[in-house]
């Protein structure tokens, strides 16, 4: 299987947030069938799946590369007199890009089409451009309210329809990249990696889109010796500051900032340095906004660095992606893998006793 | 026959009002061994006349518009961004968006700032369209810039949706759609019709084509809004999915002919045929010119209701194309009490 069938076959699979549940074991599957390399594989619908590559060496260190399954979606909240699905926000979505967009409705008894509403200009003052949100969460599937009450229920999900295209320069455009994308650069650097000394432990955590749930249960693992999390990052756009964000097709970037662990950041970037690979840095001062932010500091902390792959358009249907800095983001994940048991934490005995 | 998949074939075919080439080659081959005449007119009109079994006491013309509404790329940037205009569609209805562009149909999305880095002020309003893009993937204006003129096109998907069905350019290609089987039988009077252009940009083909045919009436077959959706009732809802065809007795461009109004609508009432009439004086049709060409020409309007008329998935009903058929051909059978 190539890298893109196994980014679209991935993004295929319905994960959206708190609803995981639906997709775990199918995604489990498909990663084990790209990378044929994992002693175990353990399922939860609280953490997701975790999957463990052994490398065969007593007292071998635990490192963790960690990624989030769940996407943003939608929940059925009521079925209207005039058969419509009326909905609410899983996750962060911008409403005022949700008229006339293409939904898949995950019913009862089956997977339906669905279109958000909007207003066309013929019924539209010109004075009123205003974007509605109340009348923006409207889903219309084609049926009457008897209908619709047959096939659906309050509390089944929503997701943008899956339509996974390549744009010029090996760009990728698609819903759910966040976190997809990530999903599989650690599967593609994790897949061949041969001279570790390290365990490997690969996690989907569930619910970084709404509740963090994964990503503390991260945290609870014995003795992990240093995590990478893999998030997406803001690509450039005309709309977005420089600061905010970070090129296409220069490598993954390394994020900085007072909430992960400064040396292994450092030694992550130098990994990339050291193997030409390219790689950018960005810094998010107060918060990373990814997994890291939880499992850093949560339990008893594991030292945290962050790695993403650059998209546009976060958080729509048209996220796009470099397959070039999957490649590369895929590079350093085996890179860091194969040294991480050079990497020294802060963590050390400087006077013994029995209290501590 | 009247079927959703016919449907589509004619509406997946790009035609954007002032680039209808694809979709006028596309009616031409679709008929040329059916119609006794056809002609293009200067403005790219396909022009039709249709032998009946009788010389027609009123000569009538049926017409339907080939365009679409869709994008122009006007400008590109330094970083293989194209900035574009629209024809006939709103901001609320672009965002997050795939796109075809050119005759290559070279994929593009209008993407949208990321939610994290919008700003209160940025939630309350739709981005200026200036502000817009097509990204194609390009890096650079070298590899973007022959798109710079070209037109853009939604790249939706044609689905069933529940009992109905979704896609792009229902209107008007569900009227070229009936103009075609209306050509491809045997007709109780002679007939013209006119596959018009530029109706989503002011009607600006339909002065010709009646110049050119000189009907005395006209019958535009077209998609119409609907708006039979959650928040709406009454009389807002327009007309509704489902509920046959549409017969408007005004919209926003004409008043139609009040005679023929009514003998239509009696016509479809005494033979079981399905049929609404608009509840909101909204939109146009290329009625509203041909309306007063050549002294002045009777004119009606039999429409397919639309939900999210000019936006990438429109919702319709293909049973309401079924009854819009049905009462065409009683039209043409009745056309001597018209």
């Amino acid at each position: 299987m190539e890298l893109y069938e196994f980014i679209c076959k991935l993004i295929k699979i319905p994960t959206v947030s708190g609803f995981e549940y639906m997709g775990l074991e199918e995604s489990a599957k498909l990663v084990n069938e790209y990378c044929n390399c994992f002693d175990q594989t353990d399922i939860n619908p609280v953490f997701g799946v975790r999957f463990t590559k052994k490398c065969g060496k007593a007292s071998a260190p635990k490192i963790l590369f960690d990624a989030h399954i769940d996407t943003i979606g939608f929940v059925v909240s009521g079925i209207t007199d005039e058969g419509y699905l009326r909905v609410v926000n899983c996750g962060g979505s911008d409403f005022r890009l949700l008229p006339s967009t293409m939904v898949s409705v995950y019913g009862d008894d089956g997977i339906y089409n669905g279109v958000f509403i909007s207003v066309p200009p013929h019924l539209k003052k010109e004075s009123d451009n205003k974007p509605d949100k109340k009348l923006s969460m409207y889903i219309d599937v084609g049926m009457n309210k008897k209908e619709c009450q047959s096939h659906f229920s309050i509390g089944n999900c929503v997701s943008f329809y899956i339509k996974t295209e390549k744009l010029l320069n090996d760009r990728i455009v698609s819903p759910y990249l966040d976190d997809k994308i990530c999903i599989a650069a650690l599967c593609e650097g994790i897949k061949n990696i041969k001279n570790c000394n390290c365990d490997i432990i690969l996690n989907l955590s569930c619910g970084e889109e709404t509740s963090g749930v994964g990503a503390r249960s991260v945290s609870y693992i014995e003795n992990i010796h240093c995590a990478l999390v893999a998030d997406v990052e803001f690509a450039k756009a005309p709309e977005i500051a420089d600061k905010d964000c970070v090129s296409f097709d220069k490598g993954p970037d390394i994020c900085c900032s007072a909430t992960v662990d400064g040396n292994l950041t450092d030694f992550i970037y130098n990994c990339a340095i050291e193997e030409n690979i390219p790689v950018q840095k960005i810094v998010s001062a107060k918060s990373t906004g990814t997994n890291a932010h939880e499992i850093q500091c949560s339990y008893l902390a594991t030292p945290c660095a962050v790695m993403s792959v650059p998209i546009r358009n976060m958080h729509t249907p048209c996220e796009i992606a470099c397959i070039n800095d999957v490649i590369n983001s895929a590079k350093l994940v085996h890179a860091f893998a194969e040294k991480a048991h050079l990497y020294k934490s802060l963590s050390k005995t400087v006077k013994k006793g029995n209290n501590i | 026959m009247i079927t959703a998949e016919r449907l589509k074939s004619f509406s997946e075919i790009d035609g954007v009002s002032g680039c209808e080439e694809q979709i006028r080659d596309y009616i031409i081959s679709d008929i040329y061994d059916y119609a006794d005449e056809i002609k293009i007119d200067v403005m790219g009109n396909v022009l039709c006349y249709k032998k009946g079994k009788k010389r027609a006491p009123n000569k009538i013309m049926y017409a339907a518009h080939m365009d679409e509404v869709g994008f122009y790329i006007n400008s590109v940037s330094d970083d293989g961004l194209l900035y574009f205009d629209t024809i006939g569609i709103l901001t609320s209805v672009i965002l997050g968006k795939y796109v075809l562009v050119g005759k290559d149909k070279i994929r593009g999305v209008i993407g949208s700032k990321p939610i994290h880095l919008l700003k209160d002020d940025d939630r309350s309003s739709y981005p200026e369209l200036n502000t817009l893009y097509i990204d194609i993937g390009a890096k650079n204006k070298d590899e973007a810039i022959r798109h710079l003129g070209s037109y853009a096109v939604f790249d939706s998907e044609f689905a069933n949706i529940g009992s109905c069905i979704t896609g792009k350019a229902f209107d008007d290609r569900v009227g070229c759609m009936l103009l075609c089987e209306m050509i491809k039988q045997d007709l109780e009077y002679d007939s013209y019709f006119a596959f018009t252009v530029g109706e989503e940009t002011g009607a600006r083909g339909a002065s010709a084509a009646s110049n050119r045919i000189k009907p005395d009436i006209c019958v535009v077959v077209e998609g119409t809004t609907a708006q039979d959706v959650a928040g709406s009732s009454g009389a807002d809802v327009v007309c509704k999915v489902g509920e046959g065809a549409t017969v408007p007795f005004m919209d926003g461009g004409t008043y139609y002919d009040i005679s023929l109004y009514n003998k239509i609508t009696n016509i479809a009432r005494n033979n079981n045929i399905k049929f609404q009439t608009k509840t909101v004086v909204a939109g146009g049709t290329d009625a509203q010119i041909i309306q007063r060409q050549n002294g002045g020409i009777r004119v009606i309007a039999v429409s397919m209701p639309c939900r999210y008329i000019h936006s990438g998935q429109t919702v319709a009903d293909i049973s309401d194309a079924i009854q819009m058929k049905k009462l065409l051909d009683l039209i043409d059978n009745n056309l001597d009490i018209l």
